[in-house]
């Protein structure tokens, strides 16, 4: 499409990476850094905790080092699918990631603990 | 060829760009036969003229209708998702050994609840870009809807009923 002159497609347009942009990553960072820690340490502690009821075979660990990774995936990712859009975007693009690896996280916790209670 | 910028006020409000496949030159509409108005009288050429154009306004109308009602499809089945996370939350106990610990886990339970709807509604924003070619915006949209509902399945109340 034909690029307008009068700045009516600005927000359509594909930007430049601004420090602003490496800003709000970085910021954003901290929450996926979070979601990394709590998934070290459910990968030390579940396999201990597994040792002390005696099901030591039963360690789910795809699912904890799936733990780890993943927050940094879904980030890595929407700065990959953002990095071109303006800041606004770009910001709404990491949130709904860090979203994204809130409800994956608790998924992993369902299947690798199997403690769903059914009310 | 695309159309030349200069002295053209105008060239963001229109949707005209040559090289686009979706692109349908007015004046070439023109020159189709109109199917659709057979009572058109041909003795009246600016009335045939007129209504020429109408024929691709009308399928896009239609194409509009059918986005909507999948957008619309869409948003309930993620509302849905928004429900299945908050009873899905219900069913998963966990609590922080610590106060810290304990808050970041209230906070990552409701981001867990609101993922669905920021995703839909994400989706939805970005996807109404005239960057996007016209055709190709349904096609992002409703690829990344599909996405995010693999993503965001409610895992733990589906494991739940499953159980």
């Amino acid at each position: 499409m034909t690029r307008a002159h009068d700045g009516t497609e600005a927000a359509a347009a594909p930007t430049a990476v601004t420090r602003a942009h490496i800003g709000v990553a970085a910021l954003l960072s901290i929450i996926v850094g979070w979601f990394v820690f709590d998934g070290v340490s459910s990968l030390i502690g579940l396999p201990a905790l597994y040792e002390q009821l005696g099901v030591a075979d039963q360690v789910p660990w795809l699912a904890l080092w799936l733990g780890v990774v993943h927050p940094v995936v879904f980030f890595v990712a929407a700065i990959a699918v953002g990095r071109r859009m303006t800041l606004t975007r770009f910001t709404l693009v990491l949130i709904v990631a860090i979203a994204v690896s809130a409800a994956s996280r608790l998924t992993l916790i369902a299947v690798a603990t199997g403690s769903i209670l059914l009310v | 060829m695309p159309r030349s910028p200069a002295s053209d006020d105008d060239a963001a409000l229109r949707w005209d760009e040559l090289d686009d496949p979706s692109y349908s030159d007015p004046s070439l509409a023109a020159l189709a036969p109109d199917e659709s108005d057979g009572d058109v009288s041909d003795a009246d050429g600016a009335e045939q003229g007129a209504d020429a154009p109408a024929d691709p306004a009308r399928a896009s109308d239609r194409r509009s209708a059918l986005v909507r009602l999948l957008t619309g499809v869409f948003a309930v089945v993620y509302l849905a998702y928004t429900v299945g996370w908050i009873i899905g939350i219900g069913l998963v106990p966990l609590s922080g050994p610590t106060l810290v610990i304990e808050i970041m886990y209230q906070f990552s339970e409701f981001l867990a609840i609101i993922a669905s709807a920021l995703w839909f509604a994400a989706v939805v924003a970005l996807t109404r870009d005239e960057a996007l070619p016209r055709g190709g915006r349904a096609v992002y949209r409703f690829g990344w809807l599909a996405l995010g509902m693999l993503v965001l399945l409610p895992w733990p109340f589906v494991l739940g009923l499953l159980r």
